[in-house]
């Protein structure tokens, strides 16, 4: 079931808040009613993962009562069971296609349909078992670690929840009584993520498949298409996940339960260390957490620091999709951290001084420019798909103004063709419509403050990044009412396409 | 929290309002549009007995409704006018006497439909003598490759009534963004409207409008909840009005001339990927329609707004291509003694920019004059005419 579908927001939703306020006096049968809840939500989508859920959750919470236990040994077999479930579903055909293509076999196995969201309730539980190892959590009950792994605001697409955050929130009181000003937040932040996903992230989605498909239809995609397509994918995909966060957060809220953030403004980030503080903020958690910090961090010398950054990122990458593609995209972010953090140590060692606005607005441009170039990778089918992309970006495909602008553009166009511009067909169309959608959407993503500091005097979500508050404070009062009320209407009267968010296929 | 409270509280019903209304005047037009294709039937019956403007919803598709009226007319007429969109302009009274014709001409109606339609008359409705049929190159309907569509032009029957799709569907589809988009058209109606009530009454309780009189006198009823009391629709010639849509302005037609002969367009587009050669199968097949006619055989190329032809004879990628296809017409036309009437550069027959809607559609004004000189200079001649 989609959030940016009727039956979600009309049925679903409602119906699973009234039901659960009404049992809010016990507390048991409430959290055990929104878990169940959440096992319809996920079973709508395909009713046969379901038993692969509940086996995992089942088995993790036996391991995780063993190991608290003192049965310490048993984590190798609890993180075997785990990455064991995550390779079949995900990884099998990658690695069986791969070792074909080394040595010559033809090993093949059925059809694996990826279970939705496995690669987020994997790494919820791994982390689980780890704290319960270090002796960082203790045994929890039952349906509130049913709830934890399964609840429907995060079980799809994250934010990846960590049992220290909200275990306490399901034993609290105070959760199952009905609040006003949870439902205010909520709805807001809920309606706010309703917009980017239907009007906004959908509006450009359009225009990504035709460039990033050209290759394989034997179009190579020319200068504008390419810059056009990577643009767009660059806007699609931030609206979409930021809109997935928000919708999320909103959601857990009407629940009286606060989230954690997941994404702040990330291309307003002026350098990747930063970016990656800002983007899948609570992978980048797990990631650092569970993966960077046990091998080393930067506690091993420089090398290994850059070592450990790069096969954090090319596993960061490979968790996003079994594919050379994602591979690459970790393994260029691994990169461009390594440059990042040399640069600041030769900063530090030379006394350079920050540059001000101007150093800044290179800085952002910088980044965002190498971010949009990993993406091109992050969206490709393929490497053939990604480098014709890039080709094209770079002018190697050629240079051509599609020629419907000309009659467009007026007399600037008529100019233009006459001091050498070349006005032609290009394979894939790119209309002025799509253009404005570009500048406009670019335009919100590096200057408009997020709901998150618009709100900030709300607690909005949880791990909130010190920053000013925005000058527009959101209140609950008319002023505010109105707005949101029309971005919440306007998103379901243009609800008719529901499209899948992009993050469900990780 | 009081505050919080009244937050939410708007928050929710204002839009929940707003929706609410939406589904109840949707899901009340949806039930007035009877389904099943019975306001076309609606629609004829009423043609049939006034003589007057109407059409059955959508407008984009024509085919149930003048597949109706031409039956309804068969016994009346000997010459039928075939063609898309771009030949709804063509009226009867163009047509010298014995001459008495219906325009058949359906929306997005290709070439090889258009046989099949005429190969259906003359098997038959042995009383249809006189073919007017259109040869569009800009649409690439002359170029097309594939046979002929068999038709099947008997007179239609009304569909039962079936039972539409769940609730739920319904609910979903009357809060789509299109359907809204209609129902504000429709209050807008309503608002513009003098006798605002029984305008609203007729929108949402009633099948069709009331009747009303057009500019020219002519009674008009409405069978849809569009472009009400526009007189949009088809006259019982069949030809149409395209009142619900826009003249091209003499300020836009040099950017429309130029949108129209970029390489991208679709019809510079028909002829490069044509090379301007007609499609033999097409020829063939208009040619057994030609020696099977009791009567005349006129083929026209449809009019284009004023300097698009001329433009494109001047550009050395296309110019070629469009006077090979005129050629290969021309030789055609003289083998079967029938004529072409070329109406490609429209303003060679005074016709303005005003006459047109769009790069191809003309209006009957335009076609009026065309049909006046080619009856005046050209009908005799074989192979392409075009005045000088």
């Amino acid at each position: 079931m989609l959030f940016n579908s009727h039956l979600f927001l009309f049925a679903f939703l409602p119906g699973t808040l009234i039901v659960f306020f009404l049992l809010g006096k016990h507390r048991e049968m409430a959290a055990g009613w929104l878990a169940f809840s959440s096992l319809v939500f996920y079973g709508y989508w395909n009713v046969a993962y379901v038993p692969l859920l509940l086996l995992s959750i089942c088995v993790n919470y036996a391991f995780g009562a063993a190991i608290g236990r003192g049965r310490k040994k048993l984590l190798v077999w609890g993180l075997a069971f785990n990455l064991g479930l995550l390779g079949f579903y995900k990884y099998a055909h990658f690695f069986l296609s791969n070792l074909d293509r080394l040595t010559g076999f033809d090993w093949q196995i059925g059809k694996i349909v990826l279970p939705l969201g496995i690669s987020f309730f994997t790494f919820t539980q791994i982390a689980y078992l780890l704290d319960v190892h270090r002796a960082e959590a203790r045994e929890y009950r039952f349906t509130h670690y049913l709830l934890f792994v399964t609840y429907f605001p995060h079980l799809i697409a994250g934010p990846i929840l960590h049992h220290r955050e909200m275990m306490p929130q399901f034993e609290r009181e105070s959760t199952y009584v009905p609040k006003f000003d949870n439902f205010s937040v909520g709805l807001t932040i809920f309606f706010v993520g309703l917009f980017k996903k239907v009007m906004l992230a959908d509006g450009i989605s359009g225009y990504v498949a035709p460039v990033f498909g050209a290759h394989a239809s034997g179009i190579e995609p020319t200068f504008v298409d390419a810059w056009c397509g990577a643009l767009a994918y660059t806007c699609q995909l931030y609206f979409d996940f930021s809109a997935y966060s928000d919708m999320a957060i909103g959601i857990s809220r009407l629940f009286g339960i606060t989230l954690p953030v997941n994404f702040y403004s990330p291309y307003q980030a002026v350098n990747v260390i930063e970016f990656w503080r800002r983007w899948h903020m609570t992978l980048s958690r797990f990631l650092r957490d569970y993966l960077y910090i046990p091998l080393g961090g930067n506690r091993k010398g420089k090398l290994r620091r850059y070592f450990n950054l790069m096969a954090t990122m090319l596993l960061g990458g490979l968790w996003h999709g079994a594919g050379w593609t994602f591979v690459i995209w970790g393994g260029l972010h691994g990169i461009y951290l390594a440059i990042n953090h040399a640069w600041h140590a030769l900063k530090g060692k030379l006394g350079i001084p920050d540059m001000g606005i101007a150093g800044s607005f290179f800085a952002r441009t910088a980044t965002f420019l190498s971010v949009v170039v990993a993406w091109v990778f992050f969206r490709a089918d393929d490497l053939g798909s990604a480098f014709s992309v890039l080709r094209g970006m770079m002018g190697f495909n050629g240079v051509t103004i599609p020629d419907f602008w000309l009659p467009k553009w007026g007399k600037f166009g008529a100019w233009l063709a006459s001091h050498g511009a070349h006005f032609g067909t290009t394979a894939t169309p790119v209309t002025g419509g799509e253009v404005n959608w570009i500048w406009i959407l670019l335009a919100l993503a590096w200057f408009a403050p997020n709901i998150y500091r618009i709100m900030g005097n709300f607690e909005p979500a949880l791990n909130l990044p010190e920053e000013k508050p925005a000058r527009l404070i959101w209140q609950p009062n008319w002023a505010w009412v109105v707005p949101v009320a029309a971005l919440g209407f306007f998103s379901i009267i243009n609800m008719n396409k529901e499209s899948a968010f992009l993050y469900f296929q990780f | 929290m009081e505050k919080h409270k009244h937050y939410v509280y708007a928050l929710i019903s204002i839009p929940g309002l707003i929706i609410l209304a939406i589904l109840a005047m949707n899901m009340q037009l949806e039930k007035n549009d009877l389904g099943g294709g019975r306001k076309a039937f609606l629609a004829s019956a009423w043609q049939d007995e006034t003589h007057g403007i109407t059409y059955a919803p959508p407008l984009s598709s024509t085919r149930l409704f003048k597949t109706l009226r031409l039956n309804a007319r068969l016994p009346e007429i000997n010459t039928v006018i075939f063609g898309s969109s771009t030949a709804m302009g063509v009226r009867a009274d163009m047509f010298p006497l014995p001459m008495k014709a219906y325009n058949f001409a359906q929306t997005g109606n290709p070439l090889l439909s258009v046989i099949g339609e005429a190969e259906y008359i003359q098997a038959h409705d042995k009383e249809i003598r006189n073919f007017i049929i259109p040869l569009d190159w800009s649409l690439d309907f002359i170029y097309m490759q594939g046979n002929p569509n068999p038709a099947d032009l008997s007179p239609p029957r009304l569909e039962k009534r079936q039972s539409g799709p769940p609730f739920f569907a319904r609910m979903k589809d009357a809060l789509s963004l299109p359907r809204i988009k209609n129902l504000v058209v429709v209050l807008g109606g309503i608002l513009k409207s003098k006798e605002k009530w029984a305008s609203a009454e007729s929108m949402f309780f009633e099948p069709s409008s009331r009747d009303y009189r057009c500019a020219d006198g002519s009674v008009a009823r409405d069978y849809d909840t569009m472009h009400r009391g526009t007189c949009t629709g088809f006259r019982y010639d069949g030809s149409a009005t395209f009142a619900n849509l826009e003249r091209v302005s003499d300020a836009e037609l040099p950017s429309l001339v130029l949108a129209a002969t970029i390489p991208s367009s679709k019809y510079s587009m028909a002829l490069e990927d044509s090379k301007g050669e007609p499609s033999p199968a097409i020829l063939q097949a208009l040619a057994r329609i030609v020696r099977g006619a009791k009567g005349r055989v006129i083929f026209f190329l449809p009019p284009l707004v004023p300097g698009m032809e001329r433009r494109f004879l001047s550009l050395p990628g296309y110019s070629d291509d469009l006077k090979h296809t005129k050629a290969a017409l021309d030789a055609w036309g003289k083998r079967e003694n029938v004529v072409i009437v070329d109406a490609g550069e429209s303003e060679k027959y005074g016709c303005k920019a005003e006459e047109f809607v769009d790069q191809h559609h003309a209006l009957y004004s335009c076609y009026e004059k065309i049909f006046a000189k080619f009856w005046k200079e050209g009908a005799d001649r074989k192979g392409i005419y075009a005045p000088q």
